[in-house]
């Protein structure tokens, strides 16, 4: 067996188990409701988290343009409950704005 | 996506349904893990290793920051048992996040259980809890499913055909994904103002860990979310009626 795949098996056990372990022993019918609250509100936080501070060098190198696109992410999804529009219309965006400047 | 607010476990829907809907969310994690595991599939080129590795790590790994770090890290010739331990404190967010899936799965049967597990990423469970109300497993699995092959795919085509997209709009692709974090997060503040604060909280105990030795950017992320969580949890037990299903 070679070092790499030796190391991807490794890294693939560590990567695997947390994420099997709640699956197998969380259920969702019991539950205290404290506890799902906590658990429904760790999306928020998670995406909280993805966007600051990663998302505001997305764009590696050029911060003022990553934090435009976010802007405008941001505008378009207040106004059109649309994650296609959203990505698309930002998405050229920053393609445009990376183009020019 | 127009049928966001729409409960998914409707007793008129069939597993077709679930999975076109899975189609439909997976379309922008697809367009944008396509471009970074491009970027992943050349670096892996350029450090002399080959396709098989490449394509290895993204199918058998799969998780993308990790795989970054790691190849990085064996460039610079540090051994692979602190590469693992690098790993399993990078992803060990996906631990808190499969245990929040957990509590809004369709109870799922048991060999069903390790695909669902296996397909747990930042970006597909942001997409998947996005959704209202219990979500079923085909639905799930197909998000996770596309995002794979996109993944995997992405990867062998980086190392074989190199940037044949422009750096500008491969940059922009993998912006996408944050614009995908972006545009889950503001419907829902819109919904719930209070939301806002439990997303800047984590964002900002995310950024302020990252530089509190020992833990480093490795576990800021996981402790900003449980802490952010905790403290709402506490603090905004009134957001409750708009959250739960």
């Amino acid at each position: 067996m070679n070092n790499i795949l030796m190391l991807v098996l490794l890294m693939a056990a560590v990567t695997f188990i947390p994420r099997l372990l709640p699956l197998v022993f969380v259920k969702a019918d019991r539950l205290p409701a404290k506890f799902k609250l906590f658990l429904s509100y760790i999306p928020y936080a998670v995406l909280g988290g993805l966007i600051i501070p990663d998302g505001l060098s997305g764009i590696p190198g050029s911060p003022w343009i990553s934090v435009t696109v976010l802007a405008i992410a941001a505008v378009v999804s207040w106004y059109k409950n649309s994650v296609i529009m959203a990505f698309v219309i930002s998405v050229l965006a920053a393609w445009g704005l990376q183009t020019i400047f | 996506m127009m049928m966001e607010s729409q409960e998914l476990t409707k007793t008129d829907k069939h597993l077709i349904d679930y999975i076109i809907m899975g189609f439909k969310d997976a379309f922008p994690i697809m367009l944008g893990y396509f471009s970074v595991a491009m970027a992943f599939g050349l670096l892996v080129k350029s450090a002399n290793l080959y396709l098989t590795d490449a394509v290895m790590f993204s199918t058998i790994v799969f998780a993308g920051a990790s795989q970054f770090m790691a190849l990085n890290m064996l460039i610079a010739g540090i051994s692979p048992l602190s590469i693992v331990a690098a790993t399993f404190l990078v992803n060990f967010r996906h631990f808190i996040m499969s245990a929040s899936l957990g509590s809004r799965l369709v109870t799922p049967r048991w060999w069903q259980i390790p695909f669902i597990a296996f397909g747990v990423t930042d970006e597909t469970f942001s997409v998947v809890m996005a959704r209202e109300g219990r979500l079923p497993v085909g639905y799930v699995f197909t998000v996770s499913l596309l995002s794979y092959i996109s993944w995997g795919s992405g990867t062998a085509a980086g190392f074989l055909l190199g940037t044949f997209i422009p750096d500008a709009l491969g940059g922009s692709l993998g912006m996408g994904l944050y614009v995908l974090f972006m545009s889950l997060l503001v419907p829902e503040i819109r919904k719930a103002p209070q939301i806002i604060w439990i997303a800047l909280t984590a964002g900002i105990l995310n950024t302020a860990l990252s530089y509190v030795p020992l833990i480093g950017s490795s576990w800021s992320l996981v402790l900003g979310v449980i802490i952010s969580s905790l403290i709402f949890t506490f603090l905004m037990p009134s957001l409750q009626e708009v959250v739960s299903e």
